[in-house]
């Protein structure tokens, strides 16, 4: 384990390294955040005082050297647009993203679980097909178009829920239910195909034949199999909600981290876009990292196989 | 399984119905709630931008000594009066007894503590202090008397000054700029509680010579405008600003007010006749270009009937929109045999970069006017880039293509000779230059008699349109929506009178 451990944080800090530089580069291509700053209609002189200012006017490799060494110390400077540290203002954005995610995941989670069981054990109950077809078609849903419904119903029509900010524990129901509607048919489908592989197996089989049937047989020796397989659809569905749900916060105005990234990308805020992007692939890389562990532990095949492969001459 | 469903429904609408959403037909009475695309970035430092969307969250906190009005021309704010000693110095009278937010007393100090960081080198890096640069000192005569000097004669300094908000001295001082973005203080009827992501909470400055008659204002960004309305309709909003054509009937269907403002904009597709050969170079294609659209029904099926095809670079409440011309009519055959007698019979190929967002439905005007030049075989190929790449090659002249879409701006002075020197030789570097029109654009930025200097724009309106260096479009407009239970809304070149609207009864 330490050493799985120790080859991840090798890997992270590669990553990040390459993250960093590509970005870095690509940034500067979008334009020059002095004239952003300036206006459109700033005098020429003006604009190069800016540059000096934020060190924008040394070469480039100087200017990717420095952000490097800062990197390093965690210092991603301070925000072109207002002036503040960028990474505090991205771990004030960096909270309404995780509470918004951990919600979505926990609908979807439940919702995939109880559907895709019941689709998995039950291939010959009615309305199957009916709850397939309607699982195959909203995976085709963009999140918006959820997002906008769920407004309309819930906000407009019947005024039951808040459908802007991130005010109280009721505003966080509309966001998380649309991204959970979009993140759900996905995980589905896949805990749907597990549990039905597994009703199959030899184990359920025997179970059966010792008496065990129903809730318990699902849950005692279905689930724990079947579910293995959607650690890693998890894991992803996590990384996505990280990175900024945008559509999502843009339609609900949520505070989030999605939503500082894509502003700060269009003002060109190179400092808050590095941040942003190195807190999102540190988040990213350390839910697959412990899903990773999790799967491990979980799953004695894994160990074994490691097992196996370690004592080979 | 059923059980579980069932027990989960109720369980849902319970919650719901127990902590559901603000009471709409109540709202609230002491909170006027509006919703905006985004807020500042520079929070409640009001130097770092000019107009939208920084004016809706600066205009209740700070004042300028003077606003414009809807017809374009200064009107009295912070300054009760004001007139020019000679042709470089102006000399405004400050209103009495009025104090910041934090008690500090507004006096002319204060005015040229505002003045002299903006002249600094700090200040000048700043959005409002680019647009003060033709001041060159502000001396306080009296408490409540200040003379400003400028560089050369300047007919319009108090339009300019309309730009130049002013801030608590020691409050400045203390914080410096990054500090003064968090804790902001003007005169302004409010004053910021809070200033959190994606919304800011003002709380009435009962203090204020503009003292708000709803104690609480609360700005919201919501990023979409259908979710701006959604929110109108379900009364979580009192206002939604910068909304989209397509939601007129929606807005109606609400039994909201749809509240239609000229922007200070018309859209154009500008041309590059600096920059080597090209057809445009011939003024008789860039009159045809501008015969072979049909504005007005991009006005009538794009935005929804609400603008107006655009005649000249000014808007209607510009100082200096010349009312005897009319736009280009929609005249295809003219078009095409301009276009003959120019040598390009057979059309040419147009490629544009184009910055699209920046106005409602211009995604859609754009691909109506490219539509239109391909019926007399002009062959335009549209390419959108961002704002920042945009606002590169126009600060540098490096344009890839001849044409581009450009916008003529009279904000924030509102005076026509704001766009008319950015499409002249003037600007550095000039994508367009007609020396014809540069005496005429020389004498109207020294000529201070009102009437004179209206004749003068207007004459100069009339050499543009005819030798045109743009296709204009349209006259863009601004859509904003109040409830039912709002009244006293007014909005003057975007800066919304929050103090006098009251909400419900």
């Amino acid at each position: 384990m330490r050493r799985v451990l120790l080859v991840r944080l090798a890997e992270l800090v590669t990553l990040l390294i390459l993250i960093s530089t590509v970005l870095f580069f690509l940034l500067r291509l979008g334009g020059d955040p002095a004239t952003m700053l300036a206006g459109e209609n700033a005098d020429p002189e003006v604009v190069a005082q800016i540059r000096a200012h934020y060190g924008l006017d040394s070469p480039l490799p100087v200017q990717y050297l420095t952000f490097i060494g800062n990197v390093l110390v965690l210092n991603f400077g301070d925000s072109l647009s207002n002036g503040r540290p960028a990474i505090g203002l991205v771990f004030e954005r960096l909270g309404p993203t995780l509470s918004l995610a951990g919600a979505a995941i926990a609908i979807d989670l439940v919702a995939a679980t109880t559907v895709g069981t019941w689709l998995g054990a039950r291939p010959r109950a009615a309305g199957r097909r009916a709850v397939n077809a309607v699982v195959f078609i909203a995976q085709g849903i963009p999140a918006y178009i959820t997002g906008l419904v769920l407004i309309e119903v819930f906000a407009v029509r019947l005024r039951l829920l808040p459908s802007i900010g991130a005010d109280g524990p009721t505003s966080w129901i509309l966001p998380a239910l649309t991204l959970a509607a979009f993140l759900a048919p996905q995980l589905t489908r896949v805990v749907a195909a597990g549990v039905g592989e597994a009703m199959r197996e030899d184990y359920v089989r025997t179970a059966r034949a010792n008496g065990a049937g129903g809730l318990a047989l699902l849950i005692r020796h279905v689930l724990p199999n079947a579910l293995l397989g959607t650690v890693a659809v998890i894991g992803t569905q996590f990384a996505y909600l990280i990175s900024g749900a945008l559509l999502t916060e843009v339609i609900f105005g949520w505070p989030g981290l999605g939503r500082l990234l894509v502003d700060s990308v269009t003002r060109l805020d190179f400092p808050v876009v590095q941040a942003s992007v190195f807190v999102v692939a540190v988040g990213v890389f350390g839910v697959n990292t412990v899903l990773d562990l999790a799967f491990r532990l979980i799953d004695p095949r894994v160990r074994a196989t490691e097992a196996g492969r370690a004592a080979r001459p | 399984m059923r059980r579980f469903w069932a027990a989960a429904s109720v369980a849902l609408i319970v919650i719901a119905a127990g902590c559901g959403a603000d009471d709409s037909d109540d709202a609230p009475a002491h909170v006027l709630r509006v919703g905006v695309q985004s807020l500042p970035p520079g929070q409640g430092n009001p130097f770092t931008g000019i107009g939208s969307p920084g004016v809706y969250a600066w205009s209740p906190m700070f004042d300028a000594l003077t606003l414009i009005d809807a017809n374009g021309r200064p009107a009295p704010a912070l300054a009760l009066r004001w007139s020019s000693i000679d042709p470089t110095t102006w000399t405004f009278t400050l209103r009495p007894a009025v104090t910041f937010s934090n008690g500090e007393a507004f006096d002319a100090a204060a005015v040229v503590a505002t003045f002299d960081y903006l002249h600094s080198a700090a200040g000048k890096a700043t959005v409002v202090g680019q647009e003060l640069v033709s001041l060159t000192a502000a001396t306080a005569v009296s408490a409540t008397e200040v003379r400003f000097t400028t560089a050369k004669p300047d007919p319009i300094a108090p339009n300019r000054i309309a730009s130049m908000p002013i801030v608590a001295p020691r409050a400045w001082a203390l914080l410096g700029a990054k500090g003064f973005a968090a804790k902001p203080v003007g005169t302004g009827s409010y004053k910021l509680e809070q200033w959190s992501p994606g919304k800011a909470i003002f709380t009435a400055y009962d203090g204020s010579w503009r003292k708000p008659k709803v104690p609480r204002l609360e700005i919201t960004e919501i990023g979409d405008p259908a979710a701006r309305v959604q929110a109108l309709e379900s009364g979580q909003l009192e206002l939604a600003l910068v909304l989209a054509p397509d939601q007129l009937n929606r807005i109606r269907a609400a039994q909201a007010t749809a509240q239609v403002n000229p922007a200070p904009q018309v859209m154009s597709l500008a041309f590059v006749t600096t920059k080597g050969k090209t057809p445009l170079a011939d003024q008789r294609v860039r009159q045809a270009l501008n015969y072979a659209v049909d504005k007005q029904s991009i006005v009538d099926n794009v935005l929804g009937g609400l603008a107006k095809p655009a005649s000249q670079g000014a808007t209607p409440a510009a100082f200096g929109y010349a009312k005897g011309i009319t736009p280009y009519p929609y005249q295809p055959e003219t078009a095409r045999q301009l276009l003959a007698e120019a040598g390009y019979g057979n059309g040419f190929a147009l490629p544009a970069e184009i910055v699209v967002g920046a106005f409602p439905a211009d995604a859609e005007i754009y691909q109506a006017m490219a539509a239109d030049l391909a019926k007399v075989g002009v062959r335009v190929t549209l390419r959108q880039v961002t704002f920042a790449a945009w606002l590169d090659k126009f600060t540098k002249g490096s344009w890839d293509t001849p044409a581009f879409g450009l916008s003529w701006n009279t904000a924030p002075t509102l005076d026509a000779s704001r766009p008319y020197a950015i499409f002249s030789c003037t600007k550095k570097p000039a994508f367009f230059c007609d020396p014809a029109a540069m005496g005429l654009q020389a004498e109207a930025s020294t000529v201070f008699d009102a009437e004179r200097r209206a004749a003068i724009l207007s004459e100069l309106a009339a050499v543009v349109h005819d030798n045109p260096p743009s296709l204009l479009l349209v006259e863009q407009i601004d859509l904003n929506a109040t409830a039912k239970d709002v009244n006293g809304y007014r909005n003057d070149n975007r800066v919304i009178n929050y103090h006098e609207m009251t909400v419900g009864a």
